[in-house]
């Protein structure tokens, strides 16, 4: 029962991990990142290269997704920041092309093969949990995923850059009319999604494999995710993830491939009659 | 003599294709306090907008502070020249409390100013009920509030220039007077200067001594002193067209234009008498 | 994002001035090997692929004519196999095809055989449906679903150790993976297997974390798991079951990855029971000889498939020499009975349905000893299979 529940929280904080970066994209910016994924992706691509070259597992943690963040802000300025004031379908055409561009180009680099990030042998075996035994490496993911959301939490309420962006996803006219450089929040924005994203992909990969599609199958169940929590809330987030998570979870046992229907009817339910998700929190414009 | 500190010189203004502002000048000079006039649509709004920056320039310079800002992005107008936009929609951040609402908008003040430096528990002397919702919401502020929370928020920033645009808003009369009183007592203690639009009549003529008469497509039909309104009310009322404006209008709207008896004519020019009952 | 970019302008430079180049020699023997290069089934496509270009280097010439490969992507999508298949037979007018990856692919091109109307050697496609489908598809290289079925189960039989162990059974929600469990669960019950759920867990193919199931396998407390996975999701299940420190008492058995994933997987598969044709751990010259020029030519661990592959197309090109020329009722005849003695023994292919009886290895995941590869992880054998005993009988 313990290892049921554990299983379930797992799941949800993976999904969390990787699809909050895009939640917070769209909800500031309100860019849908068709990208996320492959970002994702070469964040686990890095920690994998590093992790292979003897860096430190923590380091590359660190590292990777700090790259992918760089790469991210590159590609905000070079692709999407010119396209902003365009309709909604440009940058959706655009950063689905990009995904399709970095997932061939991590063939080129990485070639095809499915790739374990080696885990630190500090987090190997399990631990003794009220009877239960679980891998201690899950039970990292899980603390590694509270530790991010706390502090992106800390950073969006905490910190004026938290408040300008908050304030940013509302109402962004004003905010320039403050005083603030709404391109540079644009692309700080952009970065930390990718950041986040790398995180869950370093994370991911000692776990799920590293391989070139990783991002883009993930991407779906990001989606799921962002629509059912509601489109750039965070809450909904958190709550989506666990709802998702544990749909899957439990589904995958008893109703193998009908689980991920049951998911898929659950969003379109909420897109029929909720369309700013769980706790309506989301923004549609 | 007076410096101009904001200078419009034949300033043109599109949306999309449609050419709002055609060849606008105007300018206000350093702790002066102007109002611009004018019927519903005639640019007024997108006046203020383009000063900000927010509405791009087609044609024609701005000048502020002798800067030429006409191209500049917003963020720069605001950071350099110390302009403050207080729109008309208010845009209290939702999301964000009473005291973040105010501390988004803080800002160092300009090298070389005089005044002192604004700090949160300045503009909560001026505005108390502020400091009471600190932590609130912003956006479950009444309209009143909300007018004054965006008022304390520009003040944040140090401001030198206040765009404020429609103040009295969607506010019952007594919060009017109010509000128009605080603004008075900021421009006079704090030399802030002022553009206001203002669709009340004895909220303009109270704050500001000089009024634009904005006809449409924001061309300038004539500049009036406080003195010359008094003298000259007809003008002004005909400008504005109150009498068939007053078709349209809802009648709580027509009741605050002031009759041809009554105020400017009966106060001292500037004096708060001209707003109170 | 520049390199990238400079990366992607010179591959393009390089694609475009291909076909400039000047042909080595004139009329080559033509053969086209489709194979999957795209997605997860990549790895085994490139071992394919590998394994065939060095049987074609190591026969040098067909008749006194060069032998020329031409490779096609698939990318695992039947449409696309078709697609290239067509492609390699009308216009770069190969004499035979071979290689193929996944099953549907080569169910896909099997179904056009008369059309094409060349020879269809499959190196790699383990499904039954192959056997006598038609006069000119064949298979030698890797084993069939059931050959493989039979050889683990045998595997199980020879160990006491695994003979008093019950089993959990877990499957790709698939047909193959139904297939696969069905197969197994019938032929080990006959045998005296104790098999814990009869009705097998199905596993959702998309799955990503396997928790769910590791935690049922435990409170199961079975002494071990037979696995239908695909050989790309497999190591991910062994991974994930390692972490939850089951390799310890629970034994696994599967179709074994390929060396690369074992490789990328590491520590964690060790105790992986699985078949295969052929291991860099088969001490005969032969094999021997097979896994150095592997590593020289590819610089990579020599993998099963490679050694399939390198067999399978072998056959294939001792037949067309035997058929004196490129005629594909000639290819055919000398394809049926044909026989090759390679890196894991004598190989044949059936008359009765055109498909290989050969030799097979249980094989187990360990810690590899010191070896000129480079690899942590060998499948070490731990038994051997004659032909007759992995059937199907004739
Ligand atoms: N975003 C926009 N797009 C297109 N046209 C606009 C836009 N905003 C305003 N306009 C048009 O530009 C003209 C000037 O608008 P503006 O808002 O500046 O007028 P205003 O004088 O402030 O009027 P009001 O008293 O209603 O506030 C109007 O005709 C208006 O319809
Ligand atoms: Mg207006």
């Amino acid at each position: 029962m313990i290892q049921i529940c554990l299983n379930c929280l797992l799941l949800s904080a993976l999904l969390l991990l990787i699809s909050i970066g895009l939640n917070i994209i769209y909800g500031i910016s309100r860019v849908v990142n068709l990208a996320h994924g492959s970002l994702y992706a070469l964040g686990a691509y890095f920690g994998y290269s590093m992790v292979s070259y003897g860096v430190n597992f923590y380091a590359a943690l660190l590292l990777a997704p700090l790259l992918a963040g760089l790469c991210g802000v590159v590609l905000e300025r070079l692709i999407i920041e010119p396209i902003r004031h365009r309709d909604m379908t440009y940058t959706l055409i655009l950063t689905y092309g990009l995904s399709v561009f970095i997932d061939g180009m991590f063939k080129f680099i990485w070639s095809d093969k499915v790739q374990f990030i080696q885990m630190p042998s500090s987090l190997r075996g399990t631990l003794n949990l009220f009877g239960v035994h679980y891998p201690n490496y899950r039970l990292f993911v899980l603390a590694a995923t509270v530790c991010v959301i706390l502090g992106l939490l800390a950073l969006l309420e905490k910190t004026k850059l938290g408040m300008i962006m908050r304030a940013a996803s509302t109402i962004p006219e004003m905010v320039s009319a403050l005083g603030v450089n709404m391109k540079l929040v644009h692309m700080g924005v952009f970065g930390l999604g990718c950041v986040l994203a790398g995180i869950g992909g370093v994370i991911a990969g000692p776990l799920l494999s590293v391989y070139p599609m990783m991002g883009s199958e993930m991407l779906l169940s990001c989606f799921v995710v962002l629509v059912i929590g509601g489109l750039g809330s965070l809450r909904g987030a958190i709550l989506a993830s666990l709802l998702v998570g544990t749909a899957q979870t439990l589904g995958f046992v008893f109703l193998t491939d009908f689980a991920m229907v049951i998911v898929y009817l659950m969003m379109a339910v909420i897109l029929l009659f909720m369309p700013k998700g769980l706790l309506a929190e989301g923004k549609f414009d | 003599m007076a410096t101009k500190l904001l200078e419009l010189e034949d300033v043109h203004t599109y949306y999309g294709d449609s050419h709002v502002i055609q060849g606008l000048s105007i300018y206000v000079n350093k702790g002066e306090a102007v109002s611009i006039l004018g019927r519903n649509g005639v640019g007024k709004t997108t006046t203020l907008r383009t000063i900000a920056g927010l509405t791009p320039l087609r044609r024609g310079t701005v000048r502020i502070g002798g800067k030429d800002t006409g191209h500049w992005p917003t963020h720069r107008i605001v950071k350099e020249t110390h302009v403050a936009y207080v729109p008309a929609e208010r845009n209290v951040f939702p999301g964000l409390s009473v005291k973040e609402n105010l501390k988004i908008g803080e800002q160092p003040p300009m090298n070389g100013s005089s005044g002192s430096r604004w700090t949160l528990d300045m503009v909560y002397e001026y505005f108390p009920i502020l400091k009471e919702r600190h932590l609130q919401d912003g956006s479950t502020l009444s309209g009143g509030e909300q007018q004054m929370l965006v008022i304390g928020r520009a003040l944040m920033g140090n401001p030198e220039i206040m765009l404020l645009d429609e103040p009295s808003q969607g506010l019952a009369p007594i919060v009017v007077a109010k509000v128009a009183e605080i603004v008075k007592q900021l421009c006079a203690l704090h030399g802030l200067t002022l553009v206001v639009v203002e669709q009340n009549f004895r909220v303009s003529y109270k704050l500001a001594q000089r009024h634009y008469l904005m006809d449409l497509k924001g061309q300038i039909k004539r500049s009036l002193t406080n003195e010359e309104w008094a003298a000259n009310e007809d003008i002004v009322k005909k400008h504005l067209s109150i009498d068939d404006g007053c078709v349209e209008k809802k009648d709580s709207e027509c009741r605050q234009v002031p009759a041809p008896s009554e105020a400017p004519s009966g106060a001292a020019p500037g004096g708060p008498g001209a707003v109170s009952k | 994002m520049r390199k990238g970019l400079a990366v992607c302008i010179s591959v393009l430079l390089v694609l475009t001035m291909m076909p400039l180049r000047p042909a080595v020699a004139a009329d080559p023997i033509k053969i086209g090997v489709v194979v999957t290069l795209t997605g997860m089934a990549a790895q085994l496509g490139i071992d394919n692929r590998n394994g065939i270009l060095l049987a074609a280097k190591h026969k040098g010439t067909i008749l006194g004519r060069p032998i020329q490969i031409i490779t096609e992507d698939d990318e695992g999508q039947s449409e696309t196999g078709i697609r290239k298949a067509e492609k390699l037979v009308f216009k770069d007018k190969v004499v035979a095809l071979s290689g193929v990856t996944v099953a549907n692919v080569g169910q896909a091109i099997a179904g056009e055989a008369d059309r094409l109307n060349v020879p269809f050697l499959t190196t790699n496609v383990m499904t039954p449906k192959f056997y006598g489908l038609h006069p000119l598809v064949f298979r030698c290289g890797q084993v069939a679903d059931d050959q493989m079925t039979v050889a683990q189960v045998m595997g199980i039989l020879k160990d006491p150790d695994l003979m008093k162990r019950s089993w959990y059974v877990l499957a790709d929600d698939y047909a193959w993976g139904h297939s696969c469990a069905e197969e197994f669960i019938k032929l080990a019950t006959e045998k005296g297997i104790k098999i814990k759920n009869p009705t097998y867990d199905n596993a959702a193919l998309n799955l990503v974390d396997w928790s769910p199931f590791v935690s049922k396998i435990i409170s199961a407390e079975v002494g071990g798991v037979y696995a239908c996975l695909r050989s790309p999701v497999a190591p991910r299940f062994v991974q994930q079951a390692a972490d939850f420190g089951l390799m310890e008492k629970v034994k696994i058995i599967g179709g074994t990855p390929s060396e690369a994933a074992l490789e990328a997987a590491g520590e964690s598969v060790v105790g992986l029971i699985g078949t295969c044709c052929w291991t860099w751990d088969i001490d005969t010259p032969k094999s021997k000889a097979f896994a150095e020029a592997y590593w020289k030519e590819f610089k990579e661990v020599p993998p099963s498939q490679g050694a399939q592959a390198y067999t399978g197309a072998f056959v294939l090109f001792n037949a067309i020499e035997k058929a004196g020329g490129t005629d594909p009722k000639k290819i055919a005849e000398a394809l049926k009975g044909a026989t090759f003695e390679g890196p894991y023994g004598e190989v044949r292919i059936s008359p009765k349905d055109n498909c290989m009886r050969t030799p097979v290895k249980v094989v187990v995941a360990e810690r590899a000893p010191k070896n000129p590869f480079g690899a942590k992880i060998i499948k070490k054998v731990v038994a051997s299979l004659t032909p007759e005993e992995v059937g199907p009988a004739e």
